[in-house]
């Protein structure tokens, strides 16, 4: 099977491909859940995949997509957080997984990658606002 | 001897006394005195804006004292508050990494200390000091994680009601102060700008808090606010 890859990518991901791996995932399967320990970090190399948060009364909602050449769940491998939402994928999605310790791994034994992840953080943060605000302000 | 605003200014990173409270300035002495030489350190009153969404990234600020409101707006002129920044964070730092335009603008609301780096200065020492590096996406990664905090908030929450309710609980939870009167906050913001952190309007914060006074459940007194039930706020918080 040919797997398609991310058209544009980031220095770091050319350096997770390495030690990815690829899995063609159907819509409607969950890559982890909210309050789960992070695993590793998942590329998205085609597909999109919903990010559904959720409250304490179990209500349940896709607050933010996530889309091919995005990768999902790096803060909170990052910073060993729980994961914030459940990731879902929304069609049929090709991605790659690089597990936690292979990741701070490569942190650690590639230095230049910690600036690719600073870069992605800062996206991460930036399309956070942009979701804040079509929710909050777009009524 | 006197200081702007009876401020305690700290004029060096590497001599700074509540470094260690905070993580971002809380790195090697090395990369701190490389810091000492591409800052300049300003004292702002309060209503000073730093730089607004859509400005080419300049450089970073990094709080030393005092708070600063980062705000985002819609093309018919509502705005909302993402986040009150405190001591030790650093802004427009995504914008000046991405080289891309602020996301948000950032206004202080009370008299604030700052140390601004250039673009091209904020970038070298990233570049040289690993710990800088890290340092900036531990904060980058807070960030992101209390976004998405704002995020569930903003799209589960029932009633604004509930909104406001979750907002007086993170501040009692932050910077409450216990009292016999109740957990005391101190509120710098107007009526306006907390209805523009939750996306409602000035009236309708102003007639919950009123509504919540009559039932005893906040009292309030100049800029202090006293939580008396914080169980009967919680009660309303579903997210």
């Amino acid at each position: 099977m040919t797997i398609e890859l991310a058209v544009e990518t980031h220095p770091i991901e050319s350096t997770l491909i390495q030690h990815q791996t690829l899995e063609v995932w159907p819509a409607g399967r969950t890559l982890f859940y909210e309050g789960e320990e992070p695993r590793g970090v998942y590329m998205i190399h085609s597909g999109t995949v919903d990010l559904i948060f959720s409250a304490k009364d179990g209500r349940a909602k896709a607050l933010r997509e996530a889309h091919a050449g995005q990768i999902i769940g790096l803060s909170s491998v990052f910073s060993h957080r729980p994961h914030d939402y459940t990731a879902t994928v929304h069609s049929t999605s090709n991605l790659g997984f690089v597990d936690d310790a292979t990741f701070h791994q490569l942190l650690e034994s590639t230095p230049e990658m910690l600036f690719n992840v600073l870069r992605i953080l800062s996206e991460d943060v930036n399309s956070c606002y942009d979701c804040m605000r079509e929710i909050a302000l777009a009524k | 001897m006197p200081t702007p605003y009876n401020l305690a200014i700290h004029n060096t990173c590497s001599d700074c006394t509540v470094r260690e409270n905070h993580t971002f300035c809380n790195m090697t002495r090395p990369t701190l005195q490389a810091m000492d030489s591409v800052k300049f350190t300003s004292v702002y009153p309060k209503g000073s804006v730093l730089f607004v969404e859509g400005e080419a990234p300049r450089g970073v600020f990094v709080v030393c004292s005092g708070r600063v409101k980062l705000t985002t707006s819609s093309s018919e002129g509502r705005t909302l508050i993402v986040r009150v920044a405190g001591p030790g964070e650093v802004l427009g730092a995504s914008g000046a990494i991405l080289g891309r335009p602020y996301e948000l603008s950032a206004e202080t609301i009370e008299p604030t200390q700052l140390n601004f780096i250039g673009r091209d200065d904020f970038m070298r020492l990233l570049n040289a000091h690993p710990d800088a590096c890290m340092h900036t996406a531990q904060q980058l990664s807070e960030k992101y994680h209390s976004a998405q905090r704002e995020i569930r908030s903003l799209g589960l929450s029932q009633t604004t009601g509930e909104k406001l309710a979750r907002l007086v609980l993170d501040w009692c939870e932050r910077e409450g102060d216990e009292t016999p009167r109740g957990i005391r906050l101190q509120v710098l913001l107007t009526h306006e700008e907390i209805a523009q952190m939750i996306g409602t309007t000035r009236e309708t914060v102003t007639r919950i808090l009123s509504d919540w006074r009559r039932k005893e459940m906040i009292d309030i007194k100049g800029s202090n606010l006293f939580v008396r039930a914080p169980q009967r706020l919680s009660a309303m918080v579903t997210v």
